[in-house]
């Protein structure tokens, strides 16, 4: 894969939450956000399909709508 | 855009020789040609021996109504590979790195990579022809998708719905039979990253 260098400037709050989701999911800063621009997208797409993007609750299978603006 | 990424050997078992192949992420119009032109006269000719989807698993066709050009995008979800051996296509892999989730503990919940469609050339299939001509074709694109998951930090983690007529082979490979999936109509089968280090000391020897 080609890859491409880019400088990221992140908020003290925000390197928080990358590192603590980099440990909690297990991988690299670096693919975490990978992960997050191909799910970005992937969402972004299917809204402009006109689709529709739910979480649901595990127990009382409620539902709410995840909107991209 | 298609880009080389390594060497693969086939076994030719007409000849019963060894021979290179490549395997090359994305594709080009070669490719697409290979399979409107070559793959799909074939496929379509042998599903027509059967009364309907469910039959057509016992002549190894259960693909036939696939149309790779429009699974392989260029979306950032989707990771596609094919296998090229004597200058034709033998095999198509679309792999989603973006929406699925392990399902198997202790990972469950953390990224995988799905095999979406994988497919061996209709002349190198069991059931489909009498004298099939490469084997190993599925098992080298399988194993690009190890290679894959690790590469993304997924550690190996493979998921994918197998047709009927496949899921002895991923038993084989290592996979996990999680059951039968109602809502796609397939049975589960995941690699955990315990399993894909196994599957890959299996393909060191």
């Amino acid at each position: 894969m080609d890859r491409r260098q880019m400088t990221l400037i992140l908020s003290d709050k925000e390197m928080e939450v990358l590192d603590e989701l980099s440990q909690r999911r297990g991988m690299s800063k670096t693919a975490l956000l990978r992960q997050a621009l191909r799910l970005y997208q992937s969402v972004t797409e299917r809204i402009e399909r006109g689709e529709k993007v739910f979480v649901e609750h595990p127990t009382t299978k409620d539902k709410a709508e995840l909107v991209v603006l | 855009m298609k880009k080389l990424l390594g060497a693969a050997v086939l076994l030719n078992r007409h000849t019963g020789e060894i021979e290179p192949a490549q395997i090359f992420s994305g594709c080009d119009d070669a490719n697409r040609r290979h399979y409107e032109e070559l793959w799909k006269p074939e496929l379509v000719r042998r599903n027509a021996d059967f009364a309907n989807w469910d039959d057509s698993a016992s002549g190894n066709a259960q693909d036939s109504h696939w149309e790779w050009d429009e699974i392989m995008t260029s979306s950032l979800s989707y990771e596609s590979f094919v296998i090229e051996c004597g200058g034709v296509t033998q095999g198509f892999m679309n792999v989603n790195v973006a929406t699925k989730f392990a399902k198997l503990a202790p990972h469950n919940g953390r990224e995988l990579a799905y095999i979406d469609r994988i497919a061996t050339a209709p002349w190198n299939r069991h059931k489909f022809t009498a004298t099939p001509k490469y084997k190993g074709v599925g098992r080298a694109l399988f194993a690009t998708s190890v290679s894959l998951s690790i590469d993304l930090e997924f550690y190996g983690r493979i998921g994918l719905h197998a047709l009927e007529q496949s899921e002895t082979w991923y038993q084989e490979l290592g996979l996990t039979d999680c059951g039968f999936d109602e809502a796609e109509g397939m049975r589960y089968f995941e690699m955990t990253e315990e399993q894909a280090i196994e599957f890959l000391k299996g393909a060191e020897v």
